[in-house]
């Protein structure tokens, strides 16, 4: 039990699904507490995690990768081919936490219950939506664990038929074009990962069981020993039909793990000037800046937002968008390092853009809904421009950022849909002086949009703090991204409260006023559900906001030693490519 | 080929040599018997006509396993002074072809339970069906395993001709057209492979392609000469593989045959040039200096995707649009091809034997959903999902699989593919294989648009009235239900473990 917790957590969703499969679709309201009872239960899962988590304990095991405290890890062997000569081909199931996933796991589970408590308003085919919903929650959660890239992959990719489901079928009026665009999308970006996924098994071996293939070493190494058989293979002893190529993530942040001579090798392939190295960075890097999304790739994103569902908006905000951001730290950063160096500044650039130009467009935007989800843009602008500047502060403002914004914007989308259920309108100019009619809604919408906009003493503005901090001492400490990169992300800062305050004014103070006199009497304050999953997400802002150690004691060790990782074999790598 | 005078030791290399074409005798034992009865029988029994079907085929596989364990990986046994060769390879083609024999004895059990109409007959009771079908299978079996150019052409043509009776089955101006179209095609491309061939005898002095003397002789003969011999047998091929330029009959002959022949031709003709090309490319495409061979297949396996890709996204009806999805398939097969030694030649197998699996439950569901809807415009699936969550969901994991996406086997056969030409171009740094890489790839966005059309039908649409066609009766339902579970399970279980299948491929060719 206890040493299968990691697979318990990701699969529960899908046994209760299972569960659920034979119940005909006439008792609607078993498929709603199904879908709250495998939610809460993946909520006590993490929580048990959380509480078995010990983050000094460091992993000997990943020493020289860029992984540092790996916990309740579990290895089996999934599929295994011989290719003869051309050695081995080994896919493991592979899971376990570590400082970095471990907050994102806490988020998902979280914001994956409230999203169940909200589809309790879902009138049409519940079975479906159901079993859909359970799919999704095992794969979103399976996707912060996984840590062989098959599985990553498989994952990532069963995300998005739920989801195109979900929007397509429960959707609102455009739902089908939103949809399939959002299909479509998205699945762009994954050609793009799937693409850097060949390259990079075909470069790397698994240094633990090509050892053991060729006898080199026993069943469970030490750190020394890997370093044996890996000093073995860079020097071209050990026989080709030995290798062990290996979706392992671990191993491959770790150079000594590929192959010599291999394409993705520091002294790899060559198309044209550019090493391929880097071309599979960035295919990494547009893969998941499509799922992030960061300008200009961001398109679908309004689409499919305005069209989903209150609950599967708050999923795609609050989770989704946290994949890509994910994804970029785990494989585009940590497995090429001397690239991240190599182009902070296009990434900080890319960060910088967003946040402007989401900025300036939710400021443009008649429609609530919409509002939000250019302020996510935004908001994930901050989140590349934190990694790009690879200094301590920067990465965890930017995985903070990541956090907060995964309580924030499920917050102020269930914000815009406690609207939408009364009235079936989201239009801002329809609106106005809501205060009268809905203190305690305003009471919230408050909380929400202070929260986003970074007002002290809410987790945004810890993350924001955090993120610029490191954007201008990149400068200094490692002359990745130039201060005004900082200073215009500063400068966003103040567009966002500006659309925030500006919205908060239109609608909700001065004189009362609704464009049709039939919304008054819909237009109650909050139901007791809604506070149950309202007040749960606000708090949880102010928690993270007043006592910020909570989530930097977790990440601060992980990521102290990932910039020192980054830094230091990145400019290794740069050194070697530049004397060839 | 010399011709001896010593009657008694050729009497005795026949005899020897013929105790391994048991499959192919039976299949020909089997076509007669069918003939006999057709020809004897006043009242048509489709049940008998199925019998004999299954029987003939159950015997052939029977015998095609016990070759399998006499012989061992690599060994290739040549028969018949050289014209035909006994190898693994071969065999393993053959039980697929038996695989989908099968299948086709099962959608036509349901037919026949069914009573659909074809023409003024039932098609179940129609002799020629059967007798045509294991003409195929006959021509398509010799196919993979000869490399002997006369054989290779007999065997081609008893595929075809076999073929242009079938295509005509609908007895319809539909079907009529495309037998017409496929017959015109069909002897053109024959024409310009037979005129290749008899220029590469001339050239080499042998029909051979494993002989020596082959070798040299094309070495020796002015490039351009033997440019034009290799193009044109190969063309022949190429046509039989339904790739780009030779694709044009595919869809008409799709759209006009009855569903069973539909899914009969997706595979068998195609996987019958998939093999043959496995064991001549090689020898043709690679070996000869002056000729551009892999610049050509890979250009060819390129256009082929693409053609086949963005012609399928305008199409509206599903028979069609499965036509075009299998020309897209055979580009993938021929991207699989210009890496096919070792590993890549495994990777091959592998798709072929995923396609196989895909194309058949796809035309398995849209037979079932044509029976509902007497239609087979995707327009008309529209809330078929919803009504019948089974087929529905059984439709997506099929559509899902033919995109490549995960988890479906679909998925693990591209990435093998691309894992392959990854591979070979991580070796050998020729950079036309980064182009199909990246192609075939995109290639996969593409082909999400339409095949998603379909379950976007069956479950985003509303239907628009009741039942247009009666449900079928309860035992056609079961079968249904059966052949269904059947077909997409090995989908899956294939993504899940995918080294089940590999682990027999292995046993096949050995990695370089």
């Amino acid at each position: 039990m206890a040493e299968n917790l990691i697979t318990l957590l990701i699969f529960s969703p899908l046994i209760v699904a299972l569960l659920l499969l034979p119940v005909p679709p006439v008792y609607s309201l078993i498929h709603r507490v199904g879908m709250i009872v495998a939610t809460a239960v993946q909520l006590i899962i993490t929580l048990i995690i959380y509480a078995q988590f010990d983050a000094n304990k460091v992993a000997e095991i990943t020493e020289g990768t860029a992984y540092y405290n790996l916990q309740l890890v579990e290895r089996t062997d999934w599929i295994s081919i011989n290719l003869g000569n051309l050695g081995h081909l080994s896919i493991d199931y592979f899971v376990a936490v570590d400082g970095i996933s471990l907050p994102l796991v806490i988020l998902s589970t979280f914001v994956l219950l409230i999203a169940a408590i909200s589809s309790w308003t879902i009138q049409k085919q519940v079975k479906g939506y159901g079993l859909l919903f359970l799919l999704l929650s095992t794969s979103v959660v399976g996707c912060f664990v996984a840590l062989d890239f098959f599985l990553f992959y498989l994952f990532l990719e069963f995300m998005l038929l739920p989801m195109y489901f979900l929007i397509g079928i429960w959707g609102g009026a455009r739902r089908e074009y939103a949809s399939i665009k959002f299909f479509l999308y998205t699945l762009a970006g994954s050609i793009f990962i799937l693409i850097a996924m060949i390259g990079l098994y075909l470069s790397v071996i698994d240094p633990v069981a090509t050892g053991e293939i060729t006898g080199l070493i026993g069943n469970h190494p030490s750190a020394v020993e890997i370093d044996y058989v890996q000093e073995q293979l860079q020097q071209g002893n050990i026989d080709q039909s030995d290798w062990v190529r290996t979706f392992d993530m671990v191993a491959m942040t770790d150079k000594d793990n590929y192959l010599p001579n291999s394409s993705l090798s520091t002294v790899g392939s060559y198309v044209g000037s550019l090493p391929l190295r880097w071309l599979a960075f960035w295919a990494l890097l547009i893969g998941f800046i499509i799922k992030l999304p960061s300008v200009p790739l961001h398109t679908w994103l309004p689409d499919a937002h305005v069209e989903a569902p209150t609950a599967i908006s708050v999923v795609l905000a609050g989770l989704l968008l946290k994949i890509g951001g994910y994804g970029i730290f785990r494989t585009a950063y940590s497995m090429f390092p001397e690239a991240a160096l190599q182009f902070a500044w296009w990434v900080g650039f890319l960060g910088v853009i967003s946040i402007l130009y989401g900025a300036f467009n939710a400021l443009a935007m008649h429609d609530l809904k919409k509002m939000i989800t250019y302020s996510s843009v935004s908001h994930m602008g901050f989140v590349l421009l934190g990694l790009a500047s690879l200094t301590s502060e920067g990465v965890s403002g930017g995985l903070y950022q990541m956090f907060s914004h995964g309580l924030i914007s499920p917050l102020l989308f269930l914000i815009a849909g406690a609207i939408y259920d009364r009235t079936h309108d989201r239009m801002i100019a329809h609106y106005g002086g809501l205060t009268q009619k809905m203190p305690y809604f305003t009471v919230l919408v408050i909380i929400g949009f202070f929260a986003a906009l970074g007002l002290p003493g809410f987790s945004g503005f810890v993350a924001k703090i955090l993120t610029l901090l490191g954007a201008f001492n990149s400068a200094t400490v490692n002359e990745l991204l130039p201060r005004w990169m900082a200073v215009f992300a500063a400068l966003g800062l103040i567009l966002i409260a500006g659309y925030y305050l500006w919205t908060l004014q239109r609608m909700f103070f001065g004189k009362y006023y609704v464009r049709e006199e039939a919304w008054s009497e819909r237009l109650i304050d909050l139901t007791w559900r809604e506070y149950i999953m309202l007040v749960p997400l606000a708090a949880a802002t102010f928690v993270f906001g007043i006592a910020p150690s909570l989530f930097l004691d977790m990440v601060g060790e992980p990521v102290r030693y990932w910039v020192d990782y980054m830094n230091g074999q990145g400019t290794q790598y740069l050194d070697q490519m530049m004397s060839r | 080929m010399e011709i001896t005078v010593n009657l008694a030791n050729d009497l005795r290399i026949i005899l020897r040599s013929a105790t391994w074409l048991w499959p192919e005798v039976t299949l020909a034992i089997g076509l007669m018997v069918l003939l006999l009865t057709d020809l004897v029988m006043r009242k048509k029994r489709g049940g008998l006509f199925i019998g004999v079907l299954l029987l003939t085929v159950l015997t052939s596989g029977y015998f095609l396993l016990q070759q399998w364990s006499l012989l061992s990986i690599d060994e290739s046994l040549p028969r018949f002074l050289n014209t035909l060769l006994v190898d693994r390879l071969g065999i393993y083609l053959k039980s697929l072809f038996s695989l989908t024999l099968l299948f086709v004895s099962l959608i036509t059990l349901r037919t026949r339970i069914g009573s659909q109409q074809v023409g003024f007959e039932r098609l179940d009771q129609i002799g020629e069906y059967y007798l045509m079908l294991l003409g195929i299978t006959l021509g398509a079996s010799l196919m993979v395993s000869s490399v002997h150019l006369l054989i290779i052409y007999l065997a081609i043509e008893l595929v075809s001709l076999s073929s242009y009776v079938l295509v005509n089955f609908n007895f319809d101006r539909k079907s009529a057209k495309a037998s017409l179209k496929y017959v015109l095609y069909g002897s053109a491309a024959s024409g310009l492979m037979l005129y290749g061939m008899s220029l590469l005898y001339g050239l080499t002095g042998t029909l051979l392609l494993t002989d020596t003397v082959f070798q040299e002789g094309l070495q020796a003969a002015s490039p351009l000469l033997s440019s034009l011999a290799i193009g044109l047998t190969i063309s022949g091929f190429l046509f039989k593989v339904s790739a780009v330029p030779f694709h044009i009959w595919v869809p008409d002959i799709y759209e006009g045959v009855p569903t069973p022949v539909a899914a009969f031709f997706s595979v068998v003709p195609k996987l019958a040039g998939v093999g043959l090309l496995l064991r001549v490319a090689p020898i043709l495409f690679f070996s000869t200096s002056s000729f551009p061979g892999e610049w050509l297949l890979g250009i060819i396996a390129m256009v082929t995707m693409i053609a086949g890709n963005v012609a399928a996204l305008h199409q509206t009806n599903a028979k069609r649009m499965m036509a075009y999805s299998s020309i897209a398939h055979s580009g993938f097969l021929l991207a699989g091809i210009l890496v096919a030694d070792g590993w890549g030649s495994h990777t091959v197998l592998f798709y072929a034997t995923v396609y196989l699996a895909m194309n058949l439950a796809a035309f398995w569901l849209i037979n079932l959903l044509g029976e509902r809807t007497n239609s087979y415009q995707i327009a008309n699936y529209r809330g078929w999902g919803l009504r019948l969550p089974a087929l529905g969901i059984a439709m997506l994991v099929v559509m899902i699989a033919l995109t490549g996406l995960p988890p479906t086997a679909g998925f693990t056969a591209k990435l093998f593919i691309f894992s392959a030409l990854w591979d070979a171009y991580q070796q050998t740094s020729q950079p036309q294989l980064l182009y199909v890489f990246a192609v075939g790839l995109l290639n996969t966005i593409v082909a999400l648009f339409y095949y998603l059309k379909i379950p976007y039908y069956l479950f985003f649409k509303k239907s628009p009235e009741l039942d247009v066609s009666p449900s079928p009766t309860y035992f056609s339902q079961i079968l249904g239900k059966i052949g269904t579970f059947l077909l997409v399970t090995p989908l899956l279980l294939l993504f899940f473990k995918a080294d089940w299948l590999l682990a027999i491929i292995s046993q096949i060719i050995s990695v370089l």
